[in-house]
């Protein structure tokens, strides 16, 4: 698995640096909030995506194939780059915020640190939504399926607050409870999510999506 | 332990437009089996069912004495090394990440060993794969498959494309791998002048079906050409011609000695000869 990771860092070396670069000096500048930490966040959903790019241009899952590695392995290697370029963006939303403390003299931590995590969990679901696609329909026609998701799940969210009014009316719930319930949706997503990316990884390995 | 490094029994596998049917292949330890066949003749693909890459939809493979769909397969691919008829690893990997790769997969990883086939192949370790030859990019592919201290490989048409300098090196490298106690090599190419040179075992595949599978000097013992006129060729047995060429001065035709008469004068065939007479002789 090791060699996997390795494999995929160094396909990103590049891309990865200059991502990383423009997410710090996003998240730096006081005027950009929200877009910096977003842009940060994002890198967790580019890398894998760039990464099977590569994959696919090259046809490594031929020759990975060949090495004594599980298709689950294979794949769950996407998910962990995911999670940490996604810890990565986190990180660099707290530098930023630190270093947008040392120029201006106030820096939110609270705010900054609630960014974050709400950016992470939003990650881990887009992550768990996006790869099966990606597996399914190659990365080409997968970004385009996974923007059109997106672009449903927001719109069915408008859609509610257009019909029940702007802010919906939701019951008061313990932070344990609700920490609980999104870890145990979260873990529930991905589980769904892995099996149905090992499902299409081995149909598209047999040519099913030729 | 067991005589057969690859034991192949009935294996099928089916395509929307080809299907490799019915294989029956086996590899002794200390050999070298020369699989050789046309471009889409099913080469890759029995390679890449030993190695179950691909789901089968029938028969049964045994490598190194493991079925390959147990789960010991996977730690026995440890002992597998394996060339594709391309690297395909990301062009923007370079040989010393290559190294690091390779030792973050397998456990029995040798970095010195790799490091050595890298001074020995000449491969530069900071250049990109983009800018590597075709020969530079098998020679990789080879110093990373030799470097696990595999007893199999696995070469998918690793000669193909390269010069004859590149060639002989590598070939020489198969033969000493070969040579080793416990060791085998199947091999496949479509350039049939490497195969006769270096393997024990000739397998040919056309059309997704065995078509022969000797071993390589009882296969150039066996067949000959004859050179005649058409009306001594009608004089043959029919089950002494397995292909013929007919031109305006006479006729040659591949002969299975065994079957001619004692005083003929038959030259020898080249495996060459043998698999395009064999191929040609379906529509004889």
């Amino acid at each position: 698995m090791i060699g996997l990771l390795k494999k995929d860092l160094y396909v990103a070396d590049k891309s990865g640096r200059l991502l990383l670069i423009l997410a710090l000096i996003f998240s730096m500048i006081p005027s950009m909030g929200a877009f910096g930490s977003t842009y940060a966040m994002m890198m967790a959903v580019m890398m894998p995506l760039s990464s099977i790019a590569y994959d696919e241009r090259c046809k490594w899952d031929r020759y990975a194939a060949m090495l004594p590695y599980r298709v689950g392995q294979l794949v769950w290697s996407k998910y962990l780059l995911s999670y940490f370029y996604t810890l990565l963006g986190g990180g660099i939303i707290v530098l930023g915020a630190f270093l947008r403390g040392m120029t201006t003299g106030a820096a939110d931590w609270k705010e900054t640190v609630e960014m974050s995590v709400m950016l992470a969990v939003v990650m881990l679901f887009i992550t768990a939504l996006g790869l099966p696609m990606l597996y399914r329909f190659g990365s080409e026609k997968g970004r385009l399926a996974m923007i059109l998701c997106m672009g449903a799940g927001v719109g069915t969210a408008m859609g509610l607050m257009g019909i029940f009014g702007e802010t919906p009316e939701l019951p008061e719930l313990p932070m344990p409870v609700v920490i609980t319930g999104i870890a145990v949706l979260a873990a529930g997503a991905t589980w769904l999510s892995f099996r149905l990316s090992i499902r299409f990884y081995k149909r598209r390995q047999n040519g099913a999506y030729d | 332990m067991e005589s057969n490094a690859i034991e192949i029994r009935g294996l099928t596998k089916r395509y929307k437009d080809f299907t490799l049917e019915n294989l029956n292949l086996d590899l002794p330890y200390g050999c070298i089996l020369g699989l050789v066949g046309e471009n889409g003749a099913g080469k890759s693909t029995t390679i890449r069912l030993i190695m179950d890459a691909l789901d089968r939809d029938g028969g049964d493979v045994s490598v190194l004495g493991t079925d390959n769909r147990s789960r010991e397969f996977l730690n026995l691919k440890e002992e597998i090394g394996v060339v594709l008829d391309e690297t395909f690893v990301p062009e923007v990997i370079n040989a010393k990440q290559m190294g690091r790769i390779m030792a973050g997969t397998y456990k029995n990883w040798d970095q010195a060993a790799y490091d050595g086939w890298i001074r020995r192949f000449d491969l530069p370790l900071d250049k990109k794969f983009k800018d590597y030859s075709r020969g530079m990019t098998m020679k990789l592919g080879i110093a990373a498959a030799l470097s696990h201290h595999p007893r199999l490989l696995l070469l998918d048409e690793a000669t193909g494309g390269l010069d004859p300098m590149v060639r002989e090196e590598l070939l020489e490298t198969f033969a000493d791998f070969a040579a080793e106690e416990g060791h085998a090599v199947l091999l496949s190419s479509h350039i049939v002048s490497d195969l006769e040179r270096i393997c024990d075992y000739i397998a040919f595949l056309h059309r997704g079906k065995l078509a022969l599978c000797e071993e390589k000097d009882v296969l150039l013992d066996k067949y000959g050409i004859l050179k005649c006129s058409r009306e001594q060729l009608a004089d043959i047995p029919e089950e002494a011609v397995h292909g013929k060429r007919v031109g305006t001065y006479g006729v040659e035709a591949l002969v299975e000695r065994e079957f001619m008469p004692r005083d003929t004068v038959v030259d020898r065939a080249s495996l060459e000869d043998i698999i395009l007479y064999m191929v040609k002789g379906e529509q004889k």
